[in-house]
């Protein structure tokens, strides 16, 4: 048993070895090769954007901001770089590493109920396996040792390779190659990172489609008000102006009007407390008809085109007023 | 509890770390440790289902003790049979029931008479083809008086739930395997290293062979209507390596594990790809059932020591018994079936057959002529695989039907990169081929740097493999 011991243990040392060596080899290849297939890879590899804003959120910024023709209708140039089912956490390090390489004069943030309460408004709200590369840089670290269980996060310090292990379907090395061999141009590099929904094919939306039970309480969770705070700090601190706006929302189907008000009323005071201009579109009348709406939550192509126009009037008169 | 899940590994780490260093040398605390040990592992699937596992158990271990009691033949052959028949039954409720009741349905809708579906919503429960024929085993040994039966309940419990091998075999003989639960079991250094190595080698071929194959197999599989039939091709080369690499890989894993308890278990593949025959394939693949159908029904029926005629008669009972075996639908009926046509020639003209203990004995690499016989069994067993793979026989024959009548333009490898896994599988076939002879494949005789390098080489893989969010189950479950 002794001589098992002996050897197992100068085995795993060895092992551990080559694994900090691997670690550094995968950090350095994944950092910079990324597939631009994905929205937040093309969003995370951009360098040299000057841009007079950016749209900045979870799908319905991804989805209902329709950034080309915000910049024809404001004369302004803009990126869409929300991103599907991600937390203000989330937000906050893509917004990070996206200003460590391009300027952004104002950036239009979305917030909603949905956005306050991550853990059940999306499956998986922290997407800790994109910024895996990243995992050691100060900034990024704490975001992680907040977001991922204690019990990972160590793991992924102690041993560095664990991470890539943990989700190796997005580091497999044989993929990057196969992909880099031959790749279809990246879609948003015309649409401006903005994504446009098309009704689904199968079933058009119907508002007994409820995805949420109305609920009469507010769930306000302290680690996406933290993420919150940080996103404006990090943009003060860049000299940047935030406009905090709330996407529309097919808003019978999810909230209660006891709800409502109280959220309201709590964005309300987060605004004056950080002294942002806010638009607020979430039960824009005009809007709330099943027509315009993909699901409840997110607006199709055509009620998105009426929103972003109605957007555009409003900042025209922001930007003006600048 | 999957061997591919981060579960089983804090799992073995536990069981192991007590079985040596707090229960080492008290026999039957190990036992019970064991029995303990292989409950948890099968009740963390369903713990429902250890209550049938124990009822089966305890009939097993309470017929070896009547079989014994009893001095007359007639009332030892009415025991043995009486064992056999409930322990078949038991299975064909289970497994069977379902497929008989809907194919007795068709047949007599066939014939015009309408009959309600009376099929019952049955759950298989993992691992009983297994434990059965534990069971069924030692009846047998006993009756045979090759095995004196046990009065250590725990031991015989222990021995047919050991959970290295409870879920999906290799399947031991009560005569081997029992025994070594009443006798002293120490640490053996070069026996755990061996063990050590037989792991490794099931994870690489689970893992990162098994799993890689599967997705493509599945893939063609599932769209094989639109496919060029090169991509058909493929499809069954990567079906046949994924099953290969996924049920040899639980075994070596469980052979593995088994050493690291200080257990011996039947080697369950020997290369079974370099076979140059049918017989000789079937004596590398699954090698456990095959001797458990040779001894217990083959044998019995009187072997090939009888006509030609009913040798092969014995061959298509053991073939459609094994298909059978494998699953409640007629397309493992047919693959088996398939089989005994296939060991004709080696009946009707076994003279003409001469091998060597295993292709290229003695040379680096085989003659034209074996190269020529390896390939022809590889097709052979490729053809049979596709009805193993294939959900109905419709299917397997529209299967066909498409290789044969599709276009075989060249393969799009940017659709789905189907070539991705060729290296690998290179890798494991040189490997194979380096250790043909030898029980386990990762018994190289290299430096020991270059040994461990490779090893490290290998745990890489399957570290960059592995799916810990979601492991996939072995496909042997199912049996």
């Amino acid at each position: 048993m002794k001589q098992l011991i002996r050897n197992a243990a100068v085995f795993v040392v060895l092992t551990y070895v080559i694994s900090i060596l691997l670690s550094c080899g995968y950090t350095a290849l994944f950092r910079d090769h990324k597939s631009d297939q994905s929205k937040k890879n093309w969003t995370l590899i951009r360098k040299g954007d000057t841009l007079d804003y950016a749209a900045m959120g979870s799908s319905r910024v991804f989805h209902m901001v329709d950034v080309p023709l915000l910049n024809t209708l404001t004369g302004k140039k803009g990126m869409n770089i929300g991103t599907s089912g991600s937390s203000y956490a989330d937000n906050y390090v893509l917004l990070v590493k996206y200003l460590e390489r391009n300027k952004v004069g104002t950036l239009i943030l979305n917030a909603d109920e949905l956005c306050f309460h991550s853990s059940s408004g999306y499956t998986y709200p922290f997407k800790d396996y994109e910024y895996m590369p990243y995992f050691f840089e100060d900034t990024i670290n704490k975001v992680y040792k907040d977001n991922v269980p204690t019990w990972k996060y160590y793991l992924y310090t102690g041993i560095p390779l664990t991470r890539y292990i943990d989700f190796n379907e997005h580091y497999e090395l044989g993929s990057m190659f196969w992909l880099s061999a031959k790749r279809p141009p990246c879609k948003f590099d015309t649409t401006a990172g903005t994504e446009l929904l098309y009704n689904m094919k199968y079933k058009k939306f119907t508002p007994a489609d409820t995805l949420f039970t109305p609920k009469d309480t507010l769930n306000v969770e302290q680690l996406d008000e933290l993420y919150f705070h940080k996103i404006i700090k990090l943009c003060k601190s860049k000299g940047m102006k935030v406009i905090v706006i709330t996407t529309p929302l097919f808003t019978k189907g999810i909230y209660t009007l006891a709800n409502r008000v109280k959220f309201q009323h709590y964005l309300d005071g987060l605004i004056q407390k950080e002294k942002l201009t806010y638009i607020n579109f979430v039960d824009m009348t005009s809007l709330q008809k099943v027509r315009y709406f993909r699901d409840m939550t997110h607006t199709n192509i055509e009620g998105t085109r009426i929103y972003t126009r109605y957007l555009a009037t409003q900042l025209k008169v922001i930007f003006k007023e600048e | 509890m999957l061997f591919n899940s981060f579960v089983f590994l804090v799992f073995f780490c536990l069981v192991f770390v007590i079985y040596w260093f707090v229960l080492s040398n008290r026999l039957k605390l190990q036992n019970f440790f064991l029995l303990l040990a292989s409950c948890v592992f099968y009740g963390w699937w369903d713990y429902r289902f250890l209550i049938l596992m124990g009822l089966s158990s305890l009939f097993g271990f309470a017929s070896g003790y009547w079989i014994e009691r009893r001095t007359d033949p007639i009332e030892r052959k009415l025991i043995l049979s009486a064992t056999i028949v409930a322990n078949l039954l038991f299975l064909g409720f289970f497994k069977y029931y379902n497929f008989f009741a809907s194919s007795f349905a068709e047949l007599l809708s066939t014939a015009g008479f309408r009959v309600d579906d009376f099929t019952l919503k049955i759950i298989l429960p993992i691992g009983i083809s297994f434990y059965t024929f534990h069971n069924i085993s030692y009846a047998i040994d006993v009756y045979r008086k090759e095995l004196k039966p046990t009065g250590d309940i725990i031991a015989y419990f222990a021995f047919i739930s050991f959970f290295p091998q409870l879920v999906a075999g290799p399947i031991m003989k009560a005569k081997d395997f029992l025994p070594q639960f009443l006798v002293r079991r120490n640490f053996n250094y070069p026996k755990a290293v061996q063990g050590l190595r037989f792991i490794l080698w099931g994870y690489f071929k689970k893992i990162v062979i098994a799993d890689g194959c599967g997705v493509l197999a599945d893939g063609i599989f599932g769209s094989y209507s639109t496919q060029p039939s090169s991509v058909l091709l493929l499809g069954v080369f990567y079906f046949a390596i994924q099953i290969y690499c996924d049920f040899s890989g639980y075994t070596d894993i469980a052979i593995g594990l088994g050493k690291l308890f200080g257990f011996e278990f039947t080697l369950n593949f020997k290369t079974p790809y370099f076979s140059r025959t049918i017989p000789e394939f079937w004596r590398r693949w699954h090698i456990s059932l095959t001797s458990w159908f040779r001894d217990y029904i083959y044998i019995p029926l009187g072997g090939n020591r009888v006509s030609k005629v009913s040798a092969f008669r014995n061959i298509l009972i053991v073939f459609f018994l094994s298909g059978l075996w494998h699953g409640a639908n007629w397309t493992y009926v047919v693959w088996g079936v398939l089989y005994a046509l296939m060991y004709i020639p080696s009946i009707f003209f076994p003279d003409k057959i001469k091998l060597t203990p295993y292709i290229g004995y003695n040379r680096r690499l085989p003659s034209i002529k074996e190269g020529a016989q390896m390939i022809m069994t590889f097709v052979l067993v490729c053809i049979a695989w596709v009805f193993f793979r294939s959900v109905s026989l419709m299917e397997a024959i529209h299967y066909f039907q498409a290789i044969a009548t599709h276009s075989f333009k060249p393969i799009d490898y940017y659709f789905f990169s189907p070539f991705r896994m060729m290296p690998l599988v290179l890798l494991l076939f040189i490997i194979e081929w380096i250790n043909r002879g030898k029980d386990c494949q990762l018994d190289l005789s290299w430096s020991k740097g270059l040994r461990w390098g490779f090893y490290m080489f290998l745990i890489y893989l399957v570290f960059f493999s592995i799916n810990f969010h979601k492991a996939t189950e072995f496909i042997y479950f199912q049996f």
